[in-house]
Parts: C-alpha cells; sequence; structure tokens
C-alpha cells in the first residue's frame, strides 16, 4: 500500500509533510517506512497496514508530544502570543486533530491525485515554512494587509509534526544578533525506522559560523559523514537525501521572523559515499576541519571558500579554497589559535584527499 | 573538456606543482603565488614559471635533497595548456586559454598544497624530535 504526499510548490511545507506521515506510520504500525521522492510526489511505502481500528496512544506516540528533543517551541516561534503557552495550544492542537482524523487523512493520502486546498484551516508557521510568510500578521493603522496563507488542519498538523521531529533548529549570533537556524533534510530515498536516527544526522556539536550558509553547509558535510558510516557498517549506502533545506529566523522587535534560506544540494557527496563509502572519509573529514579551522579567528577565509565549494563544487570555488589554504598554512595566529585543528587539516590535507575532492567536482 | 582529476595526475604537474609547495612550506614563497595566481595568459603564465623556477634555483642551493625541475617540464605544461585549451567548448580563443591556464593552475596549486603540508608535517616531527633531544 502506498501513501502519496503530493507537491504543493511549498518545499519546507511539502518535505515536513512526508516526514510526518513517516513518523505517522511509523508510530501506528512500529515497523520500516519506506520514504522515496518521486518529484511530484513522496511516496510512502510502509511495511504493513495499520489497522482501522489502531489507536494513537501508545508511549511511541506519547513521546513525540512530550519529548524534549522533539522541537516544537520552535515550530510556533513566529505565532505572536506567550511563547511557552502558546506551543502547548499548538501541540495538544497538533495531537487532537491527528488523533481523531489519522484515517480519514490516510484514505486521502491513498489518493494519488490528492491535494492540498490552500486558503482554508489553519495558518502556517513561519517556523515551519519560511515563504508562507510574507505579511503583517495583526491589524496595523497601516492600510497594507494581506491574506494569512491557510491549509487543511490536517496536513498542517502532519507537517508540524514532521518538521518538529525531523527538522532541527540551532541558536547561533551573527552580526550581534541571535538567530534560530532551521534545517530539514531532503529524502531521496530513505527507509524510516526511528524519528531520532534523522535527528542525530543534523544535531552534531556546532562551531562558531561565518554567515547562514557556512553554517547549512557544514551540517550538511555532517550529514553525509553520517550516512557514509552507516554505509561503511552495513555495506551500502541504504539513504540517501537530495538536499538540505535551510532557513533562518530573527528576532524583530515584538515577533519572530523567517529570512533568508535555500537548499543545499547534496548530491555529489551522495553519489561519492554511494561508490565508495570507506573512501570517502577522506574528503568529509578534510571539508569538516577545514570548517573547524575556518571557525578560527583569522581564518574566516577558509570558512567561506570551504563554503563555497560544498555549495557548488565548480573548479572557481575549488582553485579558491586550495588557494586560501594554502595561504592559512602560513598564518602563525590561526595556528596558535586552534592547534588541534590546524593539525588535522594539516595530517588529511595529502594527494588522496586532494583526488577524492576532485572526484567529487566530476559528479557535480 | 578536460578534467582536473587527468591532470593532477600528469608528471610535469606533478613536478612543478611540488616544488611550489616546497617553496612555500619551507621557504614562505608566496610571491611566486602571487605570481602565478595574477596570470592572465599563456606568456604570463610561462613568464611566472620561468621567474618560480629561477627563485626555486637559490632555494635548492639551500636544501641539498631538494632538486629543481628541468626546463622541459614548463614545456610540457604549457603544451598541457594547449590541449585544454583545444578541448574547451568555448568559441573564443581567449576565452579557452584563459579557461585552460585556470585549469592546469588548479591541478598545480593542489600538488602544492599537499607538498606543502608534507613540509609542515615533517617540521612540526623535527621540533618535536628537537624538543626531545
Amino acid at each position: 500500500m502506498q501513501f502519496f504526499i503530493t507537491k504543493t510548490g511549498l518545499d519546507a511545507f511539502d518535505v515536513a509533510r512526508a516526514w510526518g506521515l513517516a513518523v505517522l506510520l511509523n508510530v501506528l504500525i512500529e515497523e520500516e517506512v519506506k520514504l522515496q521522492d518521486f518529484g511530484w510526489a513522496f511516496i510512502l511505502q510502509p511495511a504493513t497496514l495499520a489497522p482501522e481500528d489502531a489507536k494513537l496512544a501508545g508511549l511511541g506516540w506519547r513521546t513525540l508530544i512530550k519529548a524534549e528533543d522533539v522541537r516544537w517551541q520552535q515550530v510556533f516561534m513566529t505565532l505572536r502570543k506567550k511563547q511557552e503557552k502558546l506551543s502547548e495550544e499548538e501541540v495538544s492542537q497538533v495531537q487532537q486533530v491527528l488523533e481523531s482524523n489519522w484515517q480519514s487523512l490516510m484514505r486521502e493520502l491513498r489518493q494519488p491525485n490528492n491535494a492540498v486546498t490552500i486558503g482554508q484551516g489553519k495558518t502556517l508557521p513561519g517556523g515551519l515554512e519560511p515563504s508562507a510568510f510574507k505579511s503583517l500578521r495583526h491589524d496595523t493603522k497601516a492600510s497594507y494587509g494581506e491574506e494569512q496563507l491557510r491549509v487543511p488542519e490536517e496536513h498542517w498538523a502532519l507537517a508540524c509534526l514532521g518538521m518538529a521531529t525531523c527538522g532541527t533548529y540551532r541558536l547561533s549570533r551573527e552580526a550581534g544578533q541571535s538567530n534560530w537556524l532551521a534545517l530539514l533534510p531532503i529524502p531521496q530515498s530513505v527507509r524510516f525506522n526511528y524519528f531520532r536516527d534523522v535527528q542525530q544526522l543534523l544535531r552534531p556539536h556546532s562551531i562558531r559560523y561565518r554567515g547562514v550558509q557556512n553554517a547549512a553547509t557544514h551540517y550538511a558535510v555532517q550529514l553525509v559523514e553520517g550516512l557514509r558510516r552507516r554505509a561503511a557498517a552495513q555495506g551500502s549506502l541504504q539513504d540517501q537525501f537530495s538536499a538540505v533545506l535551510y532557513f533562518t529566523l530573527f528576532g524583530a522587535g515584538q515577533q519572530t521572523k523567517p529570512s533568508q534560506g535555500s537548499q543545499l544540494n547534496l548530491a555529489p557527496l551522495m553519489q561519492l559515499v554511494q561508490d565508495d563509502p570507506h573512501g570517502s572519509e577522506v574528503v568529509l573529514k578534510w571539508l569538516d576541519y577545514c570548517f573547524r579551522l575556518g571557525a578560527t579567528e583569522g581564518a574566516e577565509d577558509l570558512a567561506l571558500a570551504a563554503t563555497e565549494l560544498v555549495m557548488r563544487w565548480d573548479l572557481d570555488a575549488y582553485e579558491r579554497l586550495v588557494r586560501v589554504l594554502v595561504r592559512v598554512l602560513g598564518r602563525e595566529q590561526v595556528k596558535r589559535k586552534s592547534q588541534s585543528a590546524f593539525r588535522e587539516v594539516l595530517w588529511r590535507t595529502d594527494f588522496h584527499a586532494i583526488h577524492k575532492v576532485m572526484e567529487v567536482m566530476y559528479y557535480a | 573538456m578536460p578534467k582536473l582529476a587527468e591532470l593532477y595526475n600528469c608528471k610535469s604537474v606533478r613536478e612543478l606543482g611540488e616544488a611550489i609547495g616546497k617553496a612555500i612550506g619551507d621557504e614562505d614563497d608566496y610571491a611566486s603565488l602571487v605570481d602565478l595566481e595574477f596570470a592572465q595568459d599563456k606568456v604570463g603564465f610561462a613568464d611566472a614559471l620561468h621567474r618560480f623556477l629561477r627563485r626555486f634555483l637559490t632555494f635548492v642551493k639551500k636544501h641539498s635533497d631538494w632538486f629543481c625541475p628541468s626546463q622541459e617540464r614548463v614545456a610540457e605544461l604549457m603544451q598541457l595548456v594547449d590541449e585544454c585549451a583545444a578541448e574547451m567548448p568555448y568559441h573564443d580563443q581567449r576565452r579557452k586559454e584563459q579557461e585552460a591556464i585556470r585549469l592546469v593552475r588548479a591541478a598545480l596549486l593542489s600538488h602544492a598544497l599537499a607538498q606543502a603540508c608534507i613540509i609542515k608535517r615533517q617540521q612540526i616531527h623535527e621540533r618535536r624530535a628537537g624538543g626531545e633531544q
């Protein structure tokens, strides 16, 4: 039996719904769910079918609602009310909607031609879908006004569940201001067993970043390294992700608002891991330590050059990274400030690692 | 379009790249690096390589275990630039040349980077050994 998450064009909303449905099916059947991106839709295939009389009441479901590592509060952070109270209200609404309507939602999603009617139902929060957040959300003295972006409440609840469980929110300081960086991996072909397996991939320890793209690319490299380790242990790459969706949320006086965001293509790195799960380690570790050394004061250009390479994988970006790295090797203050990262870069930069990086460029 | 990884395996690229890496790693010869980076055409690129080799000869006198790549390697490298330019999918001859130089230079600097790291690692080992004594 297949379930279809037909794409609406709202990228984060679509991906979050796909993850949400995978989580929901996984809780209901307690077995693996296969999730694939077919371009026009995400297609989910559970190992078995959930019985019609099944109830969302077990420990697995309660964990999703109550666990601290499920980021409900961040999903609703753009709504203008007292944060904690509001978050609880919205979460209980998600819970209520899914508990009472999951059967009808499943029936709807079994139809390949199911479509989300935009304009009715619940407002999409900016912490979930940045492109949904595009106007003033309350009355002002000015005459400008725009309708909120509403979606049916079952789909809203599904998306909120997916974003809270499989998305990641990181607080970072940039130019004296605290921003939230939201990350959501886009699945290509994934065997979903447990939501924490997805969480783990994008929640490693962070370092000091030089901007949104820098942070997103480092998280992406670490995600691929996580997948590589699994692939090396299992013998082949089981789960594939096509991209990482990222956007920032910043505090604007009274309200938190989404700002810049984009998608980071993971295809070249995924291809490398698929071809050689063991051999690709040198590239991923080398890039990882370039980012770590780039976090040091005085090596900002290295962080930006590594970011550019991972985002573009072209000759310009590669040449720039090589030039910058050659210069960073001679900077004594960088060496003093971050000895371990400096040594790691020194030891990991060799003919083999560089040759492998060139292979990734070829895939791109 | 020629592949960077193929150029990276060429003997002339490897020898010259390693020499640049040694000069940077041990003698902080960043002037040659800048010289190569600013080369826009074939004549400028060949001139920058010749200037580097002249500098490198003075370094070789200090380091008995180093050897200086011959002028033939520069000629081979320039031939490689011509071959790459011929394969470039552009109509403009100048653009073809510029892109070929960028590609060959990227391969050259890749070897330089790896070699500079080897030199720096050796320096750390020597310092450690010196400290232990």
